[in-house]
Formats: structure tokens, sequence, C-alpha cells
């Protein structure tokens, strides 16, 4: 009701205290009609049930993702203990790009005590010398002391002087 | 003139002979060892893996009669052998062999592993299979090579020729006092990582070399067409020389 149809209203009753006696009732807020509260019960449950499945998810693929760098891990490890010298040396060039673990780390000393071939025990070397192995006391000695082939061909390249022959 | 060569025969100390193995497949490698040699190997079309050798023991070696009158029938070592076991072929001539001479002719598929312990050469050509190969001192030259290869010429020159139109898997070659030389006539894609100690990296390939750091010791690198395997060279005294072919045999 405007302000004109009130002033109407008013004069036509004649009386202020019967005018000011009447109430006038307020219509509902419009936007109370499109509520609909009955949902706002469910949404914290939906949303704990969506925090719930989104955690299993990140657990399965955690647990996937260790179970696949494990499964890499033993793969890089039975092909550095192969008879193939070029899945070895594809495998050696493979963990050129890896940190070295310290199982990783004892089987690349195998390879430089028990293969026979250079390259192989040569691309090892490196990476053992790249981890630190020149670093410890001592550590390079007594790998290539209990090198069975190539010792002192392994002394000459990884001596800091020019060589002539091996 | 004939009885002069057959005395010559008969008298020398010298142990000629042949060896085979039947149905070898591509599934079948070769494991040659030897003391002394000279080995060259050569392809064939046919099933059957051949190591015709010929050695000389040296004179501790030999059958000659001794001081108490008495002679050695067989010693033991001085014959090379011959085994297999599943898909290894295994010939191993020890040092009582003595100096030896040794054509291997054998399906070019399968894989070689020939190792030199203390002097000889190698020479290998027109192979498909991989081929690890090593001499203690002596060349080794592997020409019209389609495989993988890992090739070491510890007091020597190592020639490799890689003529496939790819790379298969990675490959290395390492000379310790000699020069290294690799020829691409096909130029397949793939990675090269060169290092020469105490020499220079020379090429006449058209493609720019980057400087890569590893290890307190620098790398040249760069790619044949969009990359692929690695060959890793290293050359521990000397020059390592990167072709498109061999130059002509003179």
């Amino acid at each position: 009701m405007n302000q004109e149809s009130k002033k109407l209203w008013r004069d036509a009753l004649g009386s202020d205290a019967a005018w000011d006696a009447m109430r006038f009732e307020e219509p509902p807020p419009l936007a109370a009609s499109f509520s609909r509260p009955e949902r706002k019960t469910y949404r914290p449950w939906a949303i704990a049930a969506s925090c719930a499945a989104l955690a299993v998810s990140i657990a399965v693929n955690v647990l996937l993702f260790n179970e696949l760098s494990a499964t890499r891990s033993d793969y890089l490890l039975a092909s550095l203990n192969t008879e193939s010298s070029p899945m070895r040396l594809a495998t050696l060039d493979t963990l050129r790009r890896q940190k070295l673990s310290d199982d990783m780390q004892s089987a690349l000393k195998d390879v430089v005590r028990y293969s026979s071939d250079p390259n192989a025990q040569l691309a090892a070397l490196e990476l053992l010398l790249g981890a630190g192995l020149s670093s410890r006391q001592g550590a390079l000695d007594k790998l290539l002391d209990e090198t069975r082939d190539n010792a002192a061909f392994l002394r000459a390249a990884t001596s800091d002087t020019k060589t002539e022959s091996t | 003139m004939k009885k002069l060569i057959i005395l010559l025969l008969i008298s020398a100390p010298v142990a000629a002979d042949q060896v085979s193995v039947e149905s070898v497949t591509e599934r079948d490698s070769l494991i040659l060892s030897a003391w002394n040699a000279n080995i060259d190997v050569r392809s064939s079309d046919t099933d059957t893996l051949t190591i015709d050798y010929d050695c000389v023991p040296p004179d501790s070696a030999t059958e000659a009669p001794r001081e108490d009158g008495l002679r050695v029938v067989r010693r033991a070592g001085v014959r090379p052998e011959l085994t297999r076991n599943d898909d290894r072929i295994i010939f191993r001539a020890r040092e009582e062999s003595g100096d030896c001479r040794m054509t291997v002719t054998a399906p070019t598929s399968i894989s070689l592993d020939l190792r030199i312990n203390n002097a000889g050469r190698v020479t290998i050509e027109d192979w498909l299979g991989a081929v690890t190969a090593w001499s203690a001192a002596g060349d080794v030259d592997v020409t019209n090579q389609r495989g993988p290869f890992s090739i070491t010429a510890m007091s020597g020159d190592a020639t490799v020729e890689y003529s496939g139109e790819t790379l298969a898997s990675v490959s290395a070659v390492t000379v310790a006092s000699g020069t290294l030389r690799l020829a691409l006539p096909a130029q397949p894609p793939l990675t090269l990582r060169a290092k020469a100690r105490w020499g220079d990296v020379l090429t006449d390939l058209d493609v720019n070399f980057i400087e890569e750091a590893q290890d307190d010791a620098f790398w040249s690198v760069t790619e044949l067409g969009d990359g692929g395997p690695v060959v890793t060279l290293r050359n521990l005294n000397s020059d390592i020389v990167i072709t498109k072919t061999l130059p002509a045999v003179e």
C-alpha cells in the first residue's frame, strides 16, 4: 500500500486513534518461497562422502604408485644382473637420471666386480663416483681390488693422470 | 717340396681344427674368450656356427719328452674347448693354448660376446645381432654393424661403422690408448655422448654438440634426428672421431 492510498484511508476513517490501531501485515520475503531447508540437512553428508572418496582414491593411488616404483626398482635391479649387455647398458643409462638407493648402489658395485664388459663396468663406476664413492676413504680402491676382470683398465680410467697404456 | 711341407706340418706344434654347432637360432649367443688370438667373424646364410682355429702353444705346453723319459700324452687346457649351455655357445682358449687364429662363421642374427684377455685383434663384418667385443691389447674393427654394440680397445684403436637405419638399444665404445672412430653412414636417430679426456672430439656431421657437465667431467652431446638410444663414446687418452663414412682403406 503506497503513501497516497494510506492517506485516503486515514481521511476516510476520520480518526487518528483508529488509524494508529490498525496493523499492516507485510508479505513474507520473496526469497522464503524458494528456500528448501530439507536439502541443507543432506549437504554435510554429501561433502563428507566426497572427501572420504577422494581420500580413498588418493590412498589407492599412493599405494599403486609405491608398488609401481618398487616393481620398477626390482626390474632395474634384475636387468643389471642380466647377461644381456645391451639391456644392462640401457639400465645404466636410465640410472643416470635417478637417485640411487642403497640396493641400487650395491647392485652397481656387483656390476663393477663381476661384469666382463668394460663399458658396463665403466658406466657403473661413473654412477658410483657421482654418488660419492670416491669421497669415502678407500672405497674405490677396495672395490677395484675386488674386481675380477679389467681392474687395471678401470684404475687407469678413474685416475687423474694421462696413461699411454693399461 | 711336398714332402718338405708335410714334414713342416707334422713337426710344427700347431693345432689346426674346426668345431661347429648346428641348428643355431637368433636366441643363441656365442661367448668366445681367448688369451692371445686374432679373431675374424663373418656372417653365414646357414644355421651352422663354425669356428676354424689354429693355435701355437708355448714350448712349456707342448707334448715334448720330459727329462725323466716320460712324455705328456695330453696336457689339460691346451686345446680350446667348445661347450653349449642352453642358448649359450661357449668357446674358450686358455693361456696354455698359445697364440691362436680364429675364424668364426655364424648366422648374423646371433649375439656375439668376444673377449681377448691378453693380446690380439678382433674383426667383425656385416653383423645384425648385438656385439660385445674387447681386447686388452689390439685393435677392434666392426664394419657394417646393424645391431647394438659395446666395444672396448684397452690398448689399440677401435673402429665402428654403424650402418643401420635405427639403433635398437643403448651402445658404447671405449678406447684407453688409441683412436676411437665411429662412422654413421645412415645417420640414424640417436643421441651421441662423447668424452675425450685428454684429446678432442672431431666430427664432420652437420650437428651442433653441446657441453654437458657430469660428475667433474665434460661430455659433448648431440642428437641426430629426433634423438634416440644413447651411444656413449669414451677415450681415456686420445681423440674421438665421428664421421659420416670411414676413410677409404689405402
